[in-house]
């Protein structure tokens, strides 16, 4: 973990990180590393990895049409919306 | 109206008419007004709301219209959507956020009776165990106003502990119910994964969020579950109890205890919990030593997961749809980039960022998959165990209520906290905090843990100990 790569983890969660709180996130993040490195002493390679506690099958609901769209409800909670639309700044430079 | 007063108490009072929902959820009321400025348990409170629904309560009782909760008041953790009412997660970022719909919990709640009293303080976005690094201050604990509640539900804990709600809804997605609970002196439980909806509860880590309840007695905790659980067409990860087996709970029980997880644990955790232990042994059920080999490693295979989970869900926040939008960055990058860096406080940036650390090209398999078959082993290691134990025994924390900024040096101290509750949400299981005893004013805390949909064995034993005991009966002085 060094600059270069909180660097990249800003982009990727996109997340702007302020100068002044990057030594101390770098720091942090260095510390958060070494405890969860604990795992690796642990023997997995016959193990499958567990992405869900039960062993459940998915229950899937009927696969019909609803009407569930309440645009104007939900865009009254946007910061921005004009004719329903959500209203961004520019998404692609001049 | 005694400062104590359960849910069975109160169900009491307005069935036999002796107080109207009305006196009492402006009792509770003038009670938050009264003390709530000390303890910081409430961010919002719906007066206006809750007086209404209070008097439509009381039109119901009389027309013999009373469900399991008619009348009686509650509070929800402020990370459960409330139709029409700010649900802020207690961060910055979802500050003016108010719900278009109610969480399907609070529905089932409104839908027993439930009065809504306000919403309770948490650690943002559910992501720590001190209430410390909520966007409204930290909530404090009434035993001791220098220490803390635990958290992140540590405003639903510290409020049922004050007396100033007799009940509260919680989430616990590592611990988040039941270190609270302890460290306040209440009874948290959370059940199985999926048997309460996590539809309308602003999303943490999806695998281990479980919603819960925060009570004065296991006999609150059982009313309170009856009435908010149930399959939710809403949620797809949403399950149903298999049977009613209530009947199948044994009278005596065969209990599990890992006594070498213990070793490392301060005197007044271990006193209380040996009494405890010895208290149910004299009840005629077994106690027997069981091994959990990977416990050690739970709490390191949990931060990989849960923070994985949560840069993914808390991908949504753009400052487009919903939540803070900064002022500042001329392009649709710029603006995402500074709304999340506005919105977010310290600690969900470094669980964001270490979960896309851990989700990263050359990272993910020695992580994250890494952390996955982990999370089986220990999954594994619990089912096992219930091969041949009821219920498992264990502290609820290694500590009681420690002093507010005691853990900010760094933030992996704060993590170990958790070390007897995230094994659990791991794998999935129910499990209950209640009180146990005091260590110097402090209350500490019996973890009981069942096996998957073994919800009506913790409810028998928890009342049984309960029954026996009166630790659940004290409240702090800080009313009088």
């Amino acid at each position: 973990m060094d600059d270069a790569t909180l660097a990249r983890l800003g982009q990727l969660s996109r997340i702007l990180l302020d100068d002044e709180e990057r030594p101390a996130l770098l720091d942090d993040l260095r510390t958060i590393l070494r405890f969860v490195d604990q795992i690796k002493s642990i023997p997995t390679d016959e193990v499958e990895p567990l992405a869900h506690p039960l062993d459940a099958v998915q229950a899937l609901r009927d696969d019909s049409a609803i009407e569930a769209i309440e645009r104007d409800e939900y865009q009254r909670i946007a910061a921005q919306t004009v004719d329903g639309f959500y209203v961004v700044p520019r998404v692609i430079d001049p | 109206m005694d400062t104590i007063q359960s849910i069975g108490q109160l169900r009491a009072l307005l069935d036999t008419r002796q107080a109207s929902s009305y006196e009492i959820t402006s009792e509770y009321l003038a009670r938050i007004r009264r003390i709530d400025k000390k303890l910081n348990s409430f961010v919002a409170l719906h007066e206006d709301a809750a007086l209404r629904a209070a008097s439509a309560a009381d039109n119901d009782m009389a027309n013999g219209n009373t469900k399991p909760l008619t009348g009686v008041p509650i509070g929800h953790k402020d990370v459960f959507c409330v139709e029409g009412k700010r649900t802020s997660c207690c961060s910055k970022m979802l500050d003016s956020f108010i719900p278009p719909y109610s969480a399907t919990i609070v529905k089932n709640l409104d839908n027993a009776g439930a009065i809504c009293l306000g919403k309770t303080n948490m650690d943002e976005f559910a992501m720590g165990s001190s209430n410390e690094t909520s966007n409204f201050g930290p909530a404090r604990n009434p035993w001791n106003l220098d220490r803390v509640p635990g958290g992140s539900s540590g405003g639903s804990a510290a409020a049922v502990a004050a007396c100033i709600a007799p009940a509260c809804t919680g989430s616990d997605t590592g611990g988040s119910i039941r270190q609270p609970a302890s460290f306040c002196g209440v009874t948290g439980f959370k059940p199985t994964y999926g048997l309460n909806s996590r539809f309308g509860m602003v999303a943490f880590a999806s695998s281990l969020d479980h919603p819960g309840t925060l009570t004065h007695s296991v006999e609150d905790a059982q009313i309170m579950f009856d009435a908010m659980s149930g399959h939710d067409k809403h949620d797809s990860t949403s399950t149903k109890s298999p049977d009613s087996n209530s009947d199948s709970t044994p009278e005596r029980m065969t209990l599990g205890y890992p006594t070498n997880l213990f070793c490392d644990l301060p005197s007044s955790i271990t006193n209380a919990l040996e009494d405890a232990r010895k208290m149910l042994e004299g009840q005629g059920n077994t106690i027997v030593e069981i091994d959990l080999p990977h416990f050690d490693v739970a709490v390191a295979a949990y931060y990989v997961i849960s923070c994985a989970e949560a840069s993914a869900n808390l991908a949504r926040y753009d400052g487009i749809r919903y939540g803070h939008r900064s002022k500042n960055g001329s392009t649709f990058d710029a603006m995402c980039e500074h709304s999340r860096n506005e919105g977010f406080g310290q600690e969900v940036k470094r669980r964001i960022l270490t979960g896309t650390f851990v989700l990263s090209v050359g990272h993910y398999d020695a992580y994250y998959v890494k952390a996955q078959k982990i999370r089986r082993l220990i999954r594994d290691d619990y089912l096992r165990a219930f091969e041949n134990v009821d219920l498992i025994l264990s502290p609820s924390s290694p500590t009681t209520a420690f002093r507010l900024h005691a853990m900010d040096r760094e933030p992996t101290e704060m993590y170990k906290q958790d070390q007897f509750t995230v094994p659990i949400n791991m794998a999935g299981l129910p499990a209950m905090s209640i009180p146990c005893g005091f260590a110097d004013g402090l209350p500490v805390g019996l973890q009981m843990i069942g096996p998957h949909y073994g919800e009506s064995s913790l409810f028998a034993l928890g009342g049984q100990f309960q029954s026996l005991t009166d630790w659940h009966l004290k409240s702090p002085d800080i009313l009088s």
